[in-house]
């Protein structure tokens, strides 16, 4: 489906990034501004060259992780998540808020994004916690 | 349909859209991931199975593995690399080749001898120097002999894999305990369940071969624990030919008499070891596979008879013609009249890898083997080639001084070989001015030249008297271009320096002395059909003329011909340059 040129407001639908089942056994989906908090994840914790076809897509934040943790890197990431954002989703996200904020004690990075797709007509917020390599 | 990957997935996705219960997916989405996945197996299953699909089309595949296994439904077996020929390896147990040994000299088969380094070649039959003689020119293959040793199980058809890439074409015996078995082309050909016959199968990628036997139905089966030997030419194929004399000059294997007796031994190759060769490359499988399929194992048209001839090993090249041919070379000739003398016979000449007419002994056998494959009506007959031999004298400019002298010397050497050479050339090929002189400007390092090729026969005096009748293969030819030089057989390992100059023309067609040599003043020459006769009336001068007979000098007769282009007239003649007087001369531009 063309969503850009859609009428209807498209629903999504995805299997859960973290896998399981339901307690009938079936396995765990995700619907709407679920489906779509699910495909921010995997893009916050994609690598550069995974997707199939498509070698320059994803690893946006990943790459940072490979540094050192400090406070010059925040801006860094800040921006490459924007770009990618900008970059590589389909339908197209706004941006409404970024955070990035390092916990130095456990080694990981706290991403906080507020998005909304006027495509899909939905608002969402997700908050990650990626652990830095280095 | 389309099967690469877009395609698939946009179908895959197509489908599951056309359920009611489908929704939308994002790219980055679990789904998708799946999708993709999948899409990329199914896109790669595609190209695998089309991959395969090519590799069974004779046409198409690119595989040398893939024609090989399809070869056998043609009828064609790919040679695998073919060991370079020499049949004057010369041995002797005196460093100048002029003294004999007071006892026989055993030089059993697969005597090596070697350049000192890594180019081997081995004798193929065993031979034996005699007392009186000084030295003897022996057969040799390049390459080392090797045996290896199995032990079998006894199976029906056993198989034995044999891994070396360098194993020669044809050179190879079998023995089952110590009884050497024959080859037969394929295993259910043998007529027998007592046959003590195997069938040789190349590995699909040349890195070996099988070795397989019977099952006492087709050929005789082998028994739990018999003893497999396996002897055969490690060669270097291609890279293992040797155009130059006097490289192969150390003796590897140690030399006996017939007493048991260590000999020290010399040994010299006095002419080239060529006609080496690859295994066969995808191409050329391709190519021959057809003509193999075409001809059919039947000898009807002209070319079954040329490819058949060449799956004889001692064919080197040939040239068939019969009575449609003959009348195309008969200017009077009407296409479809009778030739009373020509009729049904089909013209064959043949030569081996040293250019010489294939021996009496090859032709019977090569008759026993056409006997079965041709027409009832059929009567080949077999025609001496006639050679004739170039002489070239290049002097060749340099300008790119990048270029040494010798590199370039030697670049037009090669270049000059591979297309004039022996292997070069073929029958009723003619050898134009223009497409020499062109080739030799084309040559790497060459920016201009002056060329001139002369020609030459060769003939021999007759038995017990000095005297030479001959026609020249090519006229007509200037006067005054006629130089007549004799050669012992004893000294073709002197090369040019071998020869000395008896006679030349007068201009007038008469042939006159050159001293010391003293010329019958009948000696003529005819410039316009290259008839004549020479009579040496003192020859005593020759060298080696006390100990030798008329019949052991060759005589070399050089002309210049008018025409610049040399077009053969004869079917049977055959023109390649004579290494051992090629000139060349390089200098830079100034």
């Amino acid at each position: 489906m063309d969503i850009a040129n859609s009428t209807e407001v498209p629903i999504i639908y995805d299997l859960s990034l973290t896998g399981g089942a339901d307690p009938y056994g079936h396995i765990k989906d995700v619907w709407g501004a679920d489906a779509l908090n699910n495909a921010i994840k995997m893009w916050i914790a994609s690598y550069r060259g995974e997707a199939i076809r498509n070698p320059n897509s994803g690893g946006y934040i990943t790459q940072w992780l490979m540094k050192p943790m400090n406070e010059a890197n925040i801006p860094s990431i800040t921006m490459s998540i924007k770009d990618g954002i900008e970059q590589d989703f389909s339908p197209s996200l706004t941006i409404n808020a970024v955070t990035v904020t390092p916990n130095y004690v456990q080694r990981y990075w706290k991403i906080y994004l507020d998005v909304y797709s006027s495509d899909l007509k939905i608002r969402t917020q997700v908050s990650a916690n990626i652990k830095n390599q280095v | 349909m389309l099967f690469d990957f877009t395609s698939v997935q946009q179908r895959i996705v197509q489908g599951l859209a056309a359920k009611s219960s489908w929704a939308d997916i994002l790219y980055y989405s679990t789904n998708q991931r799946l999708i993709d996945a999948i899409a990329q197996e199914i896109s790669n299953l595609a190209q695998y199975d089309e991959y395969l699909t090519r590799e069974t089309k004779w046409s198409q595949a690119q595989n040398t593995s893939s024609l090989l296994l399809q070869a056998t439904l043609l009828n064609y077996k790919p040679n695998r690399k073919i060991g370079s020929v020499g049949t004057q390896q010369r041995f002797s147990t005196s460093q100048t080749f002029n003294a004999s040994y007071s006892v026989i000299v055993d030089i059993p088969k697969y005597t090596v001898f070697s350049d000192g380094g890594d180019i081997k070649v081995s004798t193929t039959s065993s031979n034996s120097l005699l007392v009186g003689a000084n030295y003897i020119d022996l057969d040799v293959i390049q390459g080392t002999p090797v045996t290896t040793n199995f032990v079998v199980q006894g199976l029906n058809y056993e198989e034995i894999d044999v891994i070396d890439s360098t194993i020669e074409n044809s050179n190879y015996e079998v023995y089952v305990n110590n009884v050497l078995w024959t080859e037969i082309s394929d295993i259910r050909l043998a007529t027998s369940g007592t046959q003590q016959v195997f069938q040789v199968i190349n590995k699909p990628d040349f890195s070996g071969i099988i070795l397989k036997f019977g099952n006492n139905i087709f050929g005789q089966k082998l028994s739990s624990g018999d003893a497999v030997k396996f002897v055969y030419i490690s060669t270097l194929g291609a890279s293992g030919n040797i155009l130059a004399s006097g490289i192969i000059t150390t003796v590897e294997s140690t030399i006996y008499d017939i007493n048991g007796h260590t000999v020290q031994g010399y040994c010299s190759n006095i002419g080239p070891i060529e006609g080496g060769q690859d295994a066969e490359t995808a191409e050329s499988i391709r190519t021959n596979g057809n003509q193999a399929f075409q001809t059919g194992d039947r000898a009807t048209a002209e070319q079954d008879y040329v490819y058949l001839l060449k799956t004889q090993p001692i064919v080197f090249k040939t040239i068939v013609w019969g009575e449609y041919e003959k009348g195309l070379d008969d200017p009077s000739y009407t296409p479809g009249s009778y030739i009373a003398p020509s009729e049904n016979m089909v013209y064959i000449c043949a030569i081996d890898n040293t250019g010489s007419t294939i021996s009496l002994a090859s032709q019977t056998s090569i008759r026993a083997f056409l006997n079965t494959i041709k027409s009832p009506t059929d009567i080949p007959s077999f025609v001496d080639v006639e050679m004739i031999y170039m002489i070239f004298n290049i002097t060749a400019y340099v300008s790119d001084r990048s270029y040494t002298l010798s590199q370039v010397k030697s670049n037009i050497l090669t270049a000059v070989e591979n297309q004039y050479g022996l292997a070069g050339m073929d029958f009723h090929v003619n050898v134009d001015y223009s497409d020499y002189t062109t080739y030799i400007d084309s040559i790497a390092g060459v920016d201009h030249h002056d060329t001139t090729a002369t020609l030459f026969n060769k003939f021999s005096f007759q038995t017990g008297q000095y005297i030479c009748s001959f026609t020249l293969s090519l006229f007509p030819f200037d006067a005054n271009s006629v130089s007549i030089w004799v050669r012992s057989h004893s000294d073709t390992g002197l090369g040019l320096a071998g020869w000395v100059e008896v006679a030349t023309d007068d201009g007038a067609g008469n042939l006159v002395s050159v001293s010391p040599y003293v010329v019958l003043n009948t000696s003529s020459i005819n410039y316009s059909t290259g008839a004549g006769t020479l009579t040496l009336t003192d020859a005593t001068s020759l060298p080696h003329y006390a100990t030798s007979s008329p019949t052991d000098y060759d005589v070399k007769i050089i002309y210049t011909l008018t025409d610049r282009n040399f077009q053969l007239k004869q079917r049977w003649q055959y023109i390649q340059y004579s290494s051992e007087d090629l000139v060349v001369t390089t200098q830079y531009t100034t």
